[in-house]
């Protein structure tokens, strides 16, 4: 199988800081892959030059078999790869269905279109609803972001990132700040993007529980380097996970 | 909707009877701004809309009122032909200051709007061909008469607020607000951040040029003072002073900045003094603005 997203000798350093020092690694398509390691490993590091915020010093990025590296972030999600951030960035003046609309239209190159109002578009709407009721926000579509949950807020964001109808989706931390009830619902979103909306998911995530849950591969980051890969219950034996996270 | 479109009619309809019952000097203080709205409402497209505040705008609207000196008075062309002109000549001018002044955002932009308005003010007053420090006199009214006139700024003020309040209800007015709100977001929605930024700064500079080539005529005169910076200022305060929250604020706020400004002239030759205070309060009073803090009102009434 070809590997969706590509990593080669990857390469980011900040000064002295070696954020990301050579990492290579493979997504499979429709898999779930999860990146851990303690704070300042490299992770969202790693998220960032994938998705295109910024160049690497060193390295390749392929993405479905293509050279990317230095892809602007708008030149990728054309190529289908859409990215969700830790802190949920969703626009906060625009309603819910708006967020989700103005996605649609840039996905449809209709960004810029004067033809129409955007509130007539007839397969925007229609789309928009569905994507929304998937994510169990129709009902709070009037709103603005600024008036729902924490939960629902980072919800939103996966929310507008799949209107992209992306192949592949990165997620920074999807879980973090929520009740347990929000990361149930989280979790099960996510399964769902893989198992009935076949994207391909890498993500940063702290919860262990959640990862092992998820994931169909586990990569270990450690100042900037993999030092560990494998399935979940392999990775929950790797004695060197143990070392990173509980000092033993 | 039907309420709004009813509140519209209403004022068209008595902005079209306003000669009659107001007497020329009032209609020509109306039709001037009229003009000053429709440029602060161009500007908002840029301002309000897509989070550039640009201190030059003032370029776009000498741009087009020059170009109509010129072909009128230099070249004896009809105003039809020297407004159309102005089209082309605003877009190209917003073209490329847009181009060289969208990759930067906040200060840096508005710095650089300043400084291609000053540029522009400079190549006014130093032209020998532009009529140097005395600009162009003469410009004859396509109409003959003032009351005429009036009423092709009118038609031409409401077609443009007609247009741009369309742009602002299409895709490309949501993706405008989008890019305001977290340009980053739109990055990563696939939205190229400069090139909608590009399209709200051409969209604004050519409606800023059309109010610039109907003005010229009214006042029968352009001097370089069209360019400056106190011009540019003008625009963006009456913007902030109307509300720049609302499509209709800015037109709000010229309205009753300029007629503020006439009767305060007749009172005194301090009115500079009267005017600045009443704006200070207002803005202070008001930090969304007069239509802002009346559809602030508004919604407490009907709670």
């Amino acid at each position: 199988m070809k590997p969706e997203i590509s990593v080669v000798d990857l390469r980011k350093y900040f000064g002295e800081v070696k954020a990301v020092d050579g990492v290579s690694l493979e997504v499979n398509p429709k898999s779930i892959v999860s990146i851990i390691g303690p704070n300042g490993a490299g992770k969202t590091t790693l998220l960032n030059l994938v998705s295109g915020l910024i160049k690497p010093d060193s390295g390749r990025v392929y993405f479905r078999g293509r050279d990317v590296t230095g892809w602007s972030p708008a030149k990728l999600v054309k190529l289908g790869l859409a990215r969700c951030f830790q802190i949920s960035n969703v626009y906060d003046t625009l309603t819910v269905l708006d967020n989700v609309r103005a996605a649609l239209h840039s996905v449809r190159r209709a960004a810029f279109s004067l033809k129409s109002t955007y509130y007539s578009i007839q397969s925007v709407n229609e789309k928009a609803k569905e994507v929304l009721e998937l994510f169990n926000l129709w009902d709070k579509r009037e709103k603005t972001p600024t008036e729902l949950s924490h939960g629902d807020r980072k919800l939103l964001d996966i929310a507008i990132s799949y209107a992209l109808a992306p192949k592949a989706m990165l997620l920074d931390e999807p879980t973090a700040g929520m009740s347990i009830r929000e990361k149930r619902r989280t979790v099960d979103v996510i399964k769902m993007l893989r198992d009935k909306l076949e994207v391909t998911v890498m993500l940063v995530e702290h919860d262990l529980d959640v990862v092992y849950e998820i994931s169909d591969e586990v990569i270990v980051m450690h100042e900037g380097k993999v030092i560990a890969r494998g399935k979940p219950e392999e990775i929950k034996r790797v004695q060197a996970v143990r070392e990173v996270y509980l000092g033993e | 909707m039907k309420a709004k479109l009813a509140v519209i009619l209403l004022c068209i309809a008595a902005l079209a009877a306003l000669p009659k019952a107001a007497g020329r000097h009032y209609t020509y203080v109306t039709a001037e701004a009229l003009l000053l709205g429709l440029v602060a409402v161009s500007f908002n497209i840029l301002f309000g809309y897509t989070g550039l505040l640009s201190f030059g705008h003032a370029t776009f609207w000498g741009t087009g009122a020059y170009t109509v000196a010129v072909l009128m008075v230099k070249f004896s062309k009809p105003f039809p032909l020297a407004l159309a002109a102005s089209l082309l000549t605003s877009l190209a001018a917003a073209l490329a200051i847009g181009y060289l002044s969208v990759r930067h955002t906040k200060i840096y932009f508005a710095m650089l709007t300043l400084a291609f308005g000053e540029l522009f003010y400079a190549v006014a007053v130093k032209w020998r061909f532009l009529g140097g420090s005395d600009g162009i006199y003469g410009i004859p009214k396509p109409t003959g008469s003032l009351i005429s006139y009036y009423y092709v700024v009118l038609a031409g003020v409401a077609a443009s607020l007609a247009i741009m309040w369309w742009i602002t209800q299409t895709p490309l007015g949501l993706t405008l607000r989008a890019v305001k709100d977290n340009p980053m977001r739109a990055e990563y929605i696939g939205i190229s951040v400069k090139r909608a930024r590009l399209a709200s700064f051409v969209v604004s500079g050519v409606f800023a040029g059309v109010a610039g080539a109907l003005y010229a005529p009214l006042a029968g005169a352009v001097s370089p003072e069209f360019f400056s910076w106190t011009k540019s200022a003008e625009i963006v305060f009456v913007t902030l002073f109307g509300g720049a929250v609302s499509f209709i604020g800015p037109t709000i706020g010229a309205l009753i900045y300029d007629y503020m400004r006439h009767l305060a002239m007749g009172m005194t030759e301090h009115w500079m003094l009267i005017v600045g205070s009443l704006l200070v309060a207002t803005v202070l009073l008001f930090p969304q603005g007069v239509v802002g803090a009346a559809q602030a009102a508004w919604r407490k009434v009907r709670r």
